[in-house]
């Protein structure tokens, strides 16, 4: 059995608003190959610190 | 006869118990955990008694010698026999409240003591309807968790729970003294959350900012995740991973897959 997990964002945080903006920036709601990749690793990084193991 | 022999041997040892901790009293700990300590080895001892009869009386035994070595502090009995009593909050429903009063843990009062929940309780803020935890591998590690930041400059006070059968006993707990007994890291607990309705208003501005983000976060990472939200709970990280209140948190499931084979 897994855990369900929840994503909170923090909105007050800069890299937040970052990404926010280049979803907005972009024509079909997703962001670029970058950005995708940072926000990987933002969820990766999460899941370390909320007590995770990351598969 | 066996059993009459256990049932005497246990009621001597609840005895010294008491009278251990009795001279303990004098240098800190109150009356009634000197009562309650004698119910919580009652109940850890019938319990054996049920298990195994014969051993019982050998575990009796050792249990007496232990608390005559013993510095006649409750700290070193929490040492020692913690684990019971935890286990004892799990298992026996009927004197769960008894031993729940017990309970000892780090807080983040005062990261280097333990703490009774009624101490817990005793400097809980006026607003405060519930007993907030965290579990974690290590006490270390919880004091640098993102999420307990918030709740410290604010003023809250934080249970640290850093043995992995901690988050079994809260959960079985779920309530002391009326208070609910709730882990920060699931997503039901809104201690921080404002209810003036400017706040209210304020949130549901963000969240409609950020909806193009939360959709393509949700889109992006699929069934990883239940839902992306905005949250109210993070000081200076940009995401945390919340748990939902019902099912298993991030220590459960890492003692999960370490069982399984």
């Amino acid at each position: 059995m897994m855990a369900k997990k929840s994503l909170e964002i923090n909105p007050s945080h800069p890299v937040m608003k970052a990404l926010l903006e280049k979803i907005k920036e972009s024509d079909d709601n997703s962001p670029d190959e970058a950005s995708i990749e940072y926000a990987d690793l933002l969820y990766q990084m999460a899941l370390l610190q909320s007590g995770f193991a990351i598969e | 006869m066996i059993k009459v022999m256990s049932k005497k041997l246990v009621r001597k040892t609840i005895d010294m118990i008491k009278e251990l901790a009795a001279e303990a009293e004098e240098e800190e700990s109150s009356e009634e955990e000197a009562d309650a300590d004698a119910d919580g080895e009652k109940k850890e001892e019938s319990e054996e008694k049920e298990d195994e009869e014969k051993s019982d009386e050998k575990k009796d035994d050792e249990e007496k010698d232990k608390s005559e070595e013993e510095e006649d502090k409750y700290l070193t009995f929490w040492n020692n026999f913690g684990k019971s009593i935890k286990l004892g909050v799990i298992e026996d429903s009927s004197n769960r409240l008894k031993l729940a009063k017990l309970l000892r843990f780090y807080s983040t009062e005062d990261p280097d003591k333990l703490h009774s929940l009624d101490d817990y309780i005793g400097r809980m803020k006026s607003d405060q309807d519930t007993i907030l935890y965290l579990p974690g591998d290590s006490k270390s590690a919880i004091l640098k968790s993102p999420i307990l930041k918030k709740y410290k400059q604010k003023g809250y006070e934080v249970l640290l729970l850093d043995d992995p059968i901690d988050e079994f006993t809260t959960q079985h707990l779920t309530e002391y003294e009326k208070r609910k007994v709730k882990s920060i890291a699931k997503d039901d607990v809104s201690v921080l959350e404002d209810s003036d309705k400017n706040a209210k208003k304020k949130t549901q501005k963000l969240k409609e900012m950020y909806k193009p983000l939360t959709d393509w976060y949700k889109k992006h990472l699929g069934k990883q995740v239940e839902k992306v939200a905005i949250s109210q709970k993070l000081d200076d990280s940009p995401l945390f991973i919340f748990t939902s209140q019902y099912g298993f948190s991030a220590q459960m499931e890492k003692i999960n897959k370490a069982q399984a084979f």
